[in-house]
Protein backbone atom coordinates (compact mmCIF):
# COMPACT_ATOMS: atom_id res chain seq x y z
CA UNK A 1 0.00 0.00 0.00
CA UNK A 2 1.07 3.52 -0.78
CA UNK A 3 0.79 4.80 2.82
CA UNK A 4 2.99 1.97 4.10
CA UNK A 5 5.61 2.85 1.52
CA UNK A 6 5.33 6.57 2.35
CA UNK A 7 6.06 5.91 6.01
CA UNK A 8 8.70 3.26 5.27
CA UNK A 9 6.74 0.46 6.91
CA UNK A 10 8.18 -2.93 6.09
CA UNK A 11 7.02 -6.20 7.64
CA UNK A 12 10.58 -7.49 8.10
CA UNK A 13 11.49 -4.41 10.13
CA UNK A 14 8.25 -4.72 12.11
CA UNK A 15 9.12 -8.32 13.01
CA UNK A 16 12.71 -7.41 13.90
CA UNK A 17 11.50 -4.54 16.10
CA UNK A 18 9.05 -6.84 17.85
CA UNK A 19 11.88 -9.33 18.45
CA UNK A 20 14.07 -6.46 19.72
CA UNK A 21 11.42 -5.42 22.21
CA UNK A 22 10.82 -9.08 23.11
CA UNK A 23 14.52 -9.52 23.96
CA UNK A 24 14.54 -6.32 26.04
CA UNK A 25 11.36 -7.41 27.83
CA UNK A 26 12.67 -10.93 28.52
CA UNK A 27 16.03 -9.71 29.86
CA UNK A 28 14.46 -6.97 31.99
CA UNK A 29 11.92 -9.42 33.43
CA UNK A 30 14.46 -12.16 34.16
CA UNK A 31 17.41 -10.11 35.37
CA UNK A 32 15.88 -6.92 36.79
CA UNK A 33 12.25 -7.38 37.72
CA UNK A 34 12.32 -10.94 39.12
CA UNK A 35 15.42 -10.48 41.36
CA UNK A 36 14.00 -7.22 42.74
CA UNK A 37 10.57 -8.76 43.39
CA UNK A 38 12.25 -11.84 44.92
CA UNK A 39 14.42 -9.69 47.19
CA UNK A 40 11.37 -7.57 48.19
CA UNK A 41 9.44 -10.76 49.03
CA UNK A 42 12.42 -12.18 50.93
CA UNK A 43 12.85 -8.95 52.89
CA UNK A 44 9.13 -8.83 53.63
CA UNK A 45 9.33 -12.43 54.88
CA UNK A 46 12.39 -11.64 57.01
CA UNK A 47 10.66 -8.58 58.47
CA UNK A 48 7.53 -10.65 59.19
CA UNK A 49 9.69 -13.31 60.86
CA UNK A 50 11.52 -10.61 62.84
CA UNK A 51 8.25 -9.04 63.94
CA UNK A 52 6.86 -12.47 64.89
CA UNK A 53 10.08 -13.28 66.80
CA UNK A 54 9.94 -9.91 68.58
CA UNK A 55 6.29 -10.51 69.42
CA UNK A 56 7.08 -14.00 70.70
CA UNK A 57 10.05 -12.67 72.69
CA UNK A 58 7.82 -9.97 74.16
CA UNK A 59 5.23 -12.53 75.18
CA UNK A 60 7.96 -14.80 76.57
CA UNK A 61 9.44 -11.88 78.51
CA UNK A 62 6.02 -11.02 79.91
CA UNK A 63 5.51 -14.67 80.90
CA UNK A 64 8.96 -14.77 82.52
CA UNK A 65 8.30 -11.52 84.37
CA UNK A 66 4.96 -12.87 85.54
CA UNK A 67 6.60 -16.10 86.64
CA UNK A 68 9.35 -14.12 88.38
CA UNK A 69 6.73 -12.01 90.16
CA UNK A 70 4.93 -15.19 91.21
CA UNK A 71 8.14 -16.75 92.47
CA UNK A 72 9.10 -13.57 94.33
CA UNK A 73 5.62 -13.31 95.83
CA UNK A 74 5.73 -16.96 96.93
CA UNK A 75 9.27 -16.53 98.26
CA UNK A 76 8.25 -13.42 100.14
CA UNK A 77 5.28 -15.22 101.65
CA UNK A 78 7.43 -18.25 102.47
CA UNK A 79 10.13 -16.02 103.96
CA UNK A 80 7.51 -14.20 106.04
CA UNK A 81 6.18 -17.49 107.31
CA UNK A 82 9.69 -18.70 108.13
CA UNK A 83 10.53 -15.45 109.94
CA UNK A 84 7.23 -15.61 111.85
CA UNK A 85 7.87 -19.23 112.79
CA UNK A 86 11.41 -18.45 113.85
CA UNK A 87 10.19 -15.49 115.83
CA UNK A 88 7.65 -17.65 117.62
CA UNK A 89 10.18 -20.40 118.19
CA UNK A 90 12.74 -17.86 119.44
CA UNK A 91 10.18 -16.41 121.79
CA UNK A 92 9.31 -19.86 123.15
CA UNK A 93 12.97 -20.75 123.50
CA UNK A 94 13.64 -17.44 125.24
CA UNK A 95 10.85 -18.07 127.68
CA UNK A 96 12.03 -21.63 128.31
CA UNK A 97 15.59 -20.42 128.83
CA UNK A 98 14.44 -17.70 131.22
CA UNK A 99 12.36 -20.24 133.11
CA UNK A 100 15.23 -22.70 133.22
CA UNK A 101 17.65 -20.00 134.37
CA UNK A 102 15.17 -19.00 137.10
CA UNK A 103 14.83 -22.58 138.21
CA UNK A 104 18.60 -23.04 138.15
CA UNK A 105 19.18 -19.84 140.11
CA UNK A 106 16.48 -20.84 142.64
CA UNK A 107 18.10 -24.27 143.01
CA UNK A 108 21.55 -22.69 143.44
CA UNK A 109 20.12 -20.25 145.98
CA UNK A 110 18.36 -23.05 147.89
CA UNK A 111 21.50 -25.11 147.85
CA UNK A 112 23.55 -22.19 149.08
CA UNK A 113 21.04 -21.51 151.85
CA UNK A 114 21.07 -25.16 152.88
CA UNK A 115 24.87 -25.16 152.90
CA UNK A 116 24.94 -21.92 154.95
CA UNK A 117 22.44 -23.35 157.41
CA UNK A 118 24.47 -26.47 157.72
CA UNK A 119 27.61 -24.42 158.21
CA UNK A 120 25.94 -22.33 160.88
CA UNK A 121 24.69 -25.42 162.69
CA UNK A 122 28.16 -26.90 162.49
CA UNK A 123 29.72 -23.71 163.78
CA UNK A 124 27.18 -23.58 166.58
CA UNK A 125 27.83 -27.16 167.43
CA UNK A 126 31.56 -26.54 167.39
CA UNK A 127 31.22 -23.38 169.41
CA UNK A 128 29.01 -25.19 171.93
CA UNK A 129 31.72 -27.79 172.21
CA UNK A 130 34.33 -25.03 172.66
CA UNK A 131 32.17 -23.25 175.27
CA UNK A 132 31.69 -26.56 177.13
CA UNK A 133 35.40 -27.18 176.98
CA UNK A 134 36.06 -23.65 178.16
CA UNK A 135 33.51 -24.04 180.94
CA UNK A 136 35.04 -27.28 182.02
CA UNK A 137 38.47 -25.73 181.90
CA UNK A 138 37.18 -22.76 183.82
CA UNK A 139 35.50 -25.01 186.31
CA UNK A 140 38.65 -27.06 186.63
CA UNK A 141 40.64 -23.88 187.11
CA UNK A 142 38.22 -22.60 189.72
CA UNK A 143 38.23 -25.92 191.46
CA UNK A 144 41.96 -26.03 191.34
CA UNK A 145 42.23 -22.56 192.69
CA UNK A 146 39.74 -23.43 195.43
CA UNK A 147 41.62 -26.52 196.27
CA UNK A 148 44.84 -24.69 196.56
CA UNK A 149 43.32 -21.98 198.52
CA UNK A 150 41.60 -24.43 200.70
CA UNK B 1 -16.78 8.30 22.77
CA UNK B 2 -13.53 6.37 22.67
CA UNK B 3 -13.58 6.10 18.88
CA UNK B 4 -14.02 9.84 18.43
CA UNK B 5 -11.21 10.67 20.80
CA UNK B 6 -8.84 8.18 19.13
CA UNK B 7 -9.72 9.43 15.67
CA UNK B 8 -9.36 13.02 16.78
CA UNK B 9 -5.89 12.26 18.17
CA UNK B 10 -4.84 10.54 14.95
CA UNK B 11 -6.13 13.38 12.77
CA UNK B 12 -4.38 15.99 14.92
CA UNK B 13 -1.12 14.06 14.87
CA UNK B 14 -1.14 13.46 11.13
CA UNK B 15 -2.14 17.09 10.50
CA UNK B 16 0.71 18.37 12.66
CA UNK B 17 3.10 16.01 10.91
CA UNK B 18 2.07 17.20 7.46
CA UNK B 19 2.33 20.82 8.61
CA UNK B 20 5.89 20.21 9.81
CA UNK B 21 6.79 18.42 6.56
CA UNK B 22 5.31 21.28 4.55
CA UNK B 23 7.29 23.77 6.61
CA UNK B 24 10.44 21.81 6.01
CA UNK B 25 9.75 21.47 2.30
CA UNK B 26 9.54 25.21 1.79
CA UNK B 27 12.78 25.86 3.61
CA UNK B 28 15.92 26.54 1.72
CA UNK B 29 18.16 23.67 0.76
CA UNK B 30 20.46 22.34 3.46
CA UNK B 31 17.97 20.96 5.89
CA UNK B 32 16.82 17.48 5.08
CA UNK B 33 13.93 15.67 6.71
CA UNK B 34 12.98 12.12 5.90
CA UNK B 35 9.80 10.64 7.28
CA UNK B 36 11.27 7.20 6.60
CA UNK B 37 14.28 5.78 8.38
CA UNK B 38 17.35 5.83 6.13
CA UNK B 39 18.68 2.49 4.93
CA UNK B 40 22.34 2.01 5.74
CA UNK B 41 22.83 -1.38 4.17
CA UNK B 42 21.11 -4.70 3.67
CA UNK B 43 21.76 -8.02 5.34
CA UNK B 44 20.11 -11.19 4.00
CA UNK B 45 17.46 -9.09 2.31
CA UNK B 46 16.68 -7.20 5.51
CA UNK B 47 17.19 -3.45 5.34
CA UNK B 48 19.43 -2.24 8.16
CA UNK B 49 18.15 1.25 8.89
CA UNK B 50 19.60 3.86 11.22
CA UNK B 51 16.55 3.53 13.51
CA UNK B 52 17.05 -0.26 13.63
CA UNK B 53 20.67 0.31 14.65
CA UNK B 54 19.47 2.73 17.34
CA UNK B 55 16.93 0.20 18.62
CA UNK B 56 19.79 -2.30 19.02
CA UNK B 57 21.64 0.32 21.06
CA UNK B 58 18.49 0.76 23.20
CA UNK B 59 18.19 -3.02 23.67
CA UNK B 60 21.88 -3.21 24.58
CA UNK B 61 21.45 -0.41 27.17
CA UNK B 62 18.40 -2.15 28.65
CA UNK B 63 20.30 -5.45 28.87
CA UNK B 64 23.17 -3.60 30.55
CA UNK B 65 20.71 -1.99 33.00
CA UNK B 66 19.13 -5.38 33.75
CA UNK B 67 22.50 -6.98 34.53
CA UNK B 68 23.52 -3.94 36.58
CA UNK B 69 20.37 -4.34 38.67
CA UNK B 70 20.86 -8.10 39.05
CA UNK B 71 24.49 -7.67 40.07
CA UNK B 72 23.69 -5.05 42.72
CA UNK B 73 20.65 -6.76 44.24
CA UNK B 74 21.28 -7.47 47.92
CA UNK B 75 19.08 -8.11 50.95
CA UNK B 76 20.44 -4.92 52.53
CA UNK B 77 19.98 -2.42 49.68
CA UNK B 78 22.33 0.33 48.54
CA UNK B 79 21.18 3.73 47.22
CA UNK B 80 20.83 2.48 43.63
CA UNK B 81 18.81 -0.55 44.71
CA UNK B 82 16.54 1.60 46.91
CA UNK B 83 15.69 3.79 43.90
CA UNK B 84 15.03 0.74 41.67
CA UNK B 85 13.00 -1.02 44.37
CA UNK B 86 10.92 2.09 45.01
CA UNK B 87 10.21 2.52 41.29
CA UNK B 88 9.37 -1.14 40.62
CA UNK B 89 7.41 -1.47 43.88
CA UNK B 90 5.49 1.75 43.10
CA UNK B 91 4.62 0.61 39.57
CA UNK B 92 3.62 -2.85 40.84
CA UNK B 93 1.32 -1.28 43.46
CA UNK B 94 -0.23 1.07 40.90
CA UNK B 95 -0.81 -1.79 38.42
CA UNK B 96 -2.31 -3.98 41.17
CA UNK B 97 -4.69 -1.16 42.17
CA UNK B 98 -5.64 -0.49 38.54
CA UNK B 99 -6.22 -4.14 37.57
CA UNK B 100 -7.54 -5.05 41.04
CA UNK B 101 -5.44 -8.22 40.93
CA UNK B 102 -2.03 -9.05 42.39
CA UNK B 103 -1.62 -11.97 39.97
CA UNK B 104 -2.20 -9.80 36.90
CA UNK B 105 0.01 -7.08 38.39
CA UNK B 106 2.89 -9.54 38.79
CA UNK B 107 2.34 -10.75 35.23
CA UNK B 108 2.08 -7.32 33.58
CA UNK B 109 4.33 -4.99 35.60
CA UNK B 110 7.56 -6.09 33.81
CA UNK B 111 5.76 -5.58 30.48
CA UNK B 112 4.74 -2.00 31.32
CA UNK B 113 8.18 -1.21 32.73
CA UNK B 114 9.83 -2.61 29.58
CA UNK B 115 7.50 -0.63 27.30
CA UNK B 116 8.15 2.57 29.26
CA UNK B 117 11.93 2.14 29.38
CA UNK B 118 12.22 1.05 25.74
CA UNK B 119 10.31 4.12 24.55
CA UNK B 120 11.90 6.51 27.06
CA UNK B 121 15.50 5.53 26.33
CA UNK B 122 14.72 5.53 22.61
CA UNK B 123 13.33 9.06 22.90
CA UNK B 124 16.09 10.44 25.09
CA UNK B 125 19.09 8.94 23.30
CA UNK B 126 18.77 11.40 20.42
CA UNK B 127 19.52 14.27 22.81
CA UNK B 128 22.93 12.92 23.69
CA UNK B 129 25.32 15.23 21.85
CA UNK B 130 26.82 13.61 18.79
CA UNK B 131 24.36 10.76 18.47
CA UNK B 132 22.65 12.10 15.36
CA UNK B 133 25.81 13.83 14.15
CA UNK B 134 27.67 10.63 13.31
CA UNK B 135 27.15 10.14 9.59
CA UNK B 136 27.32 7.12 7.36
CA UNK B 137 28.02 7.01 3.63
CA UNK B 138 25.70 4.51 1.99
CA UNK B 139 26.59 2.41 -1.06
CA UNK B 140 24.41 4.77 -3.11
CA UNK B 141 26.64 7.64 -2.10
CA UNK B 142 24.16 9.22 0.28
CA UNK B 143 25.29 10.68 3.60
CA UNK B 144 22.87 9.80 6.36
CA UNK B 145 22.88 9.80 10.15
CA UNK B 146 24.19 6.54 11.54
CA UNK B 147 21.67 6.63 14.38
CA UNK B 148 18.12 7.95 14.40
CA UNK B 149 15.64 8.30 17.29
CA UNK B 150 13.70 5.04 17.25
CA UNK B 151 10.23 6.51 17.47
CA UNK B 152 10.78 8.77 14.47
CA UNK B 153 10.48 5.60 12.39
CA UNK B 154 6.85 4.44 12.26
CA UNK B 155 7.99 0.79 12.19
CA UNK B 156 8.88 0.91 15.88
CA UNK B 157 5.75 2.61 17.32
CA UNK B 158 3.69 0.31 15.08
CA UNK B 159 5.56 -2.79 16.28
CA UNK B 160 4.99 -1.69 19.89
CA UNK B 161 1.33 -0.93 19.13
CA UNK B 162 0.88 -4.42 17.63
CA UNK B 163 2.48 -5.98 20.74
CA UNK B 164 0.24 -3.87 23.01
CA UNK B 165 -2.83 -4.69 20.89
CA UNK B 166 -2.14 -8.47 20.97
CA UNK B 167 -1.48 -8.31 24.74
CA UNK B 168 -4.74 -6.45 25.37
CA UNK B 169 -6.85 -8.81 23.26
CA UNK B 170 -5.21 -12.02 24.54
CA UNK B 171 -5.61 -10.85 28.15
CA UNK B 172 -9.29 -10.04 27.55
CA UNK B 173 -9.90 -13.50 26.03
CA UNK B 174 -7.88 -15.26 28.76
CA UNK B 175 -9.67 -13.53 31.63
CA UNK B 176 -13.24 -13.43 30.26
CA UNK B 177 -13.11 -16.46 27.98
CA UNK B 178 -13.55 -16.29 24.20
CA UNK B 179 -17.35 -15.99 24.23
CA UNK B 180 -17.34 -13.65 27.21
CA UNK B 181 -14.91 -11.32 25.47
CA UNK B 182 -16.68 -11.59 22.10
CA UNK B 183 -19.93 -10.78 23.90
CA UNK B 184 -18.58 -7.30 24.64
CA UNK B 185 -18.65 -6.50 20.93
CA UNK B 186 -21.54 -8.62 19.71
CA UNK B 187 -24.30 -7.83 22.16
CA UNK B 188 -27.68 -8.88 20.78
CA UNK B 189 -29.77 -7.79 23.77
CA UNK B 190 -30.84 -4.60 22.01
CA UNK B 191 -30.02 -2.76 18.78
CA UNK B 192 -28.38 0.03 20.77
CA UNK B 193 -26.13 -2.44 22.60
CA UNK B 194 -25.22 -4.08 19.30
CA UNK B 195 -24.35 -0.70 17.78
CA UNK B 196 -22.29 0.30 20.82
CA UNK B 197 -20.53 -3.09 20.77
CA UNK B 198 -19.63 -2.70 17.09
CA UNK B 199 -18.33 0.80 17.79
CA UNK B 200 -16.19 -0.67 20.58
CA UNK B 201 -14.86 -3.26 18.13
CA UNK B 202 -13.98 -0.47 15.70
CA UNK B 203 -12.25 1.48 18.47
CA UNK B 204 -10.23 -1.63 19.38
CA UNK B 205 -8.79 -1.83 15.88
CA UNK B 206 -8.30 1.92 15.63
CA UNK B 207 -6.11 1.70 18.74
CA UNK B 208 -3.37 0.25 16.55
CA UNK B 209 -3.31 3.47 14.53
CA UNK B 210 -3.86 5.86 17.45
CA UNK B 211 -1.18 4.15 19.57
CA UNK B 212 1.45 4.19 16.84
CA UNK B 213 0.71 7.61 15.34
CA UNK B 214 0.47 9.35 18.72
CA UNK B 215 3.97 8.26 19.61
CA UNK B 216 5.42 8.61 16.14
CA UNK B 217 3.77 12.00 15.53
CA UNK B 218 4.90 13.55 18.80
CA UNK B 219 8.49 12.35 18.64
CA UNK B 220 8.97 12.92 14.92
CA UNK B 221 7.45 16.40 15.17
CA UNK B 222 9.69 17.19 18.16
CA UNK B 223 12.74 15.92 16.31
CA UNK B 224 11.91 18.04 13.26
CA UNK B 225 11.17 21.07 15.44
CA UNK B 226 14.53 20.80 17.21
CA UNK B 227 16.21 20.26 13.81
CA UNK B 228 14.61 23.39 12.35
CA UNK B 229 15.41 25.53 15.39
CA UNK B 230 19.00 24.24 15.36
CA UNK B 231 19.23 25.01 11.66
CA UNK B 232 17.87 28.56 12.09
CA UNK B 233 19.60 29.50 15.38
CA UNK B 234 22.22 26.94 16.29
CA UNK B 235 23.43 28.53 19.57
CA UNK B 236 21.50 28.53 22.88
CA UNK B 237 18.05 28.93 21.30
CA UNK B 238 17.47 25.17 20.71
CA UNK B 239 18.18 24.35 24.38
CA UNK B 240 14.66 25.12 25.76
CA UNK B 241 13.12 23.29 22.81
CA UNK B 242 15.32 20.27 23.48
CA UNK B 243 14.39 20.41 27.16
CA UNK B 244 10.74 20.48 26.16
CA UNK B 245 11.29 17.48 23.88
CA UNK B 246 12.97 15.60 26.73
CA UNK B 247 9.77 16.21 28.69
CA UNK B 248 7.64 15.14 25.70
CA UNK B 249 9.71 11.95 25.39
CA UNK B 250 9.02 11.13 29.05
CA UNK B 251 5.30 11.93 28.75
CA UNK B 252 4.89 9.89 25.58
CA UNK B 253 6.61 6.86 27.14
CA UNK B 254 4.33 7.14 30.18
CA UNK B 255 1.23 7.68 28.01
CA UNK B 256 1.97 4.58 25.91
CA UNK B 257 2.51 2.36 28.96
CA UNK B 258 -0.46 3.82 30.87
CA UNK B 259 -2.85 3.50 27.92
CA UNK B 260 -1.83 -0.14 27.51
CA UNK B 261 -2.58 -0.66 31.21
CA UNK B 262 -5.97 1.04 31.01
CA UNK B 263 -6.96 -0.81 27.84
CA UNK B 264 -6.05 -4.10 29.54
CA UNK B 265 -8.24 -3.01 32.46
CA UNK B 266 -11.09 -2.28 30.02
CA UNK B 267 -10.54 -5.62 28.27
CA UNK B 268 -10.86 -7.66 31.48
CA UNK B 269 -13.92 -5.77 32.76
CA UNK B 270 -17.24 -7.53 32.42
CA UNK B 271 -19.95 -5.40 30.83
CA UNK B 272 -23.48 -5.29 32.20
CA UNK B 273 -26.41 -5.77 29.83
Amino acid sequence: MEIFHAFGIEWKLLVIQMINFGIAFFVLRQFAYKPIIAILAKREKEIALGVAAADSAKKEKEAILEEKDGILRAAREEGGKIVEGLRKEGSLQERAMVREAGEQSAAILADAKAKAEEERAYILRESEKDVAKAAILAAEKILRTSVHTA
Amino acid sequence: MVVNRSLHGVVVNIGFLLWICYGVAIMEEGFHVSIKAEELTQWMGVPITNSLLMSWVVVFLLIFLAFLIKRNTKLVPGKFQIVIETLIGGVQKFVAESLESEVLATRFTPFFISLFLFILIGNWLEFIPGVESIVFHTAEGETVSLLRAINTDLNIPLALAIIAFITIEVTGITVLGFWGYAGKFFNFHSPVNLFVGLLELLSETIRLISFSFRLFGNIFAGSVLVGIITFLAPYAIPAPFMLFEVFVGLIQAAVFALLTLFFIKLAIMKTGH
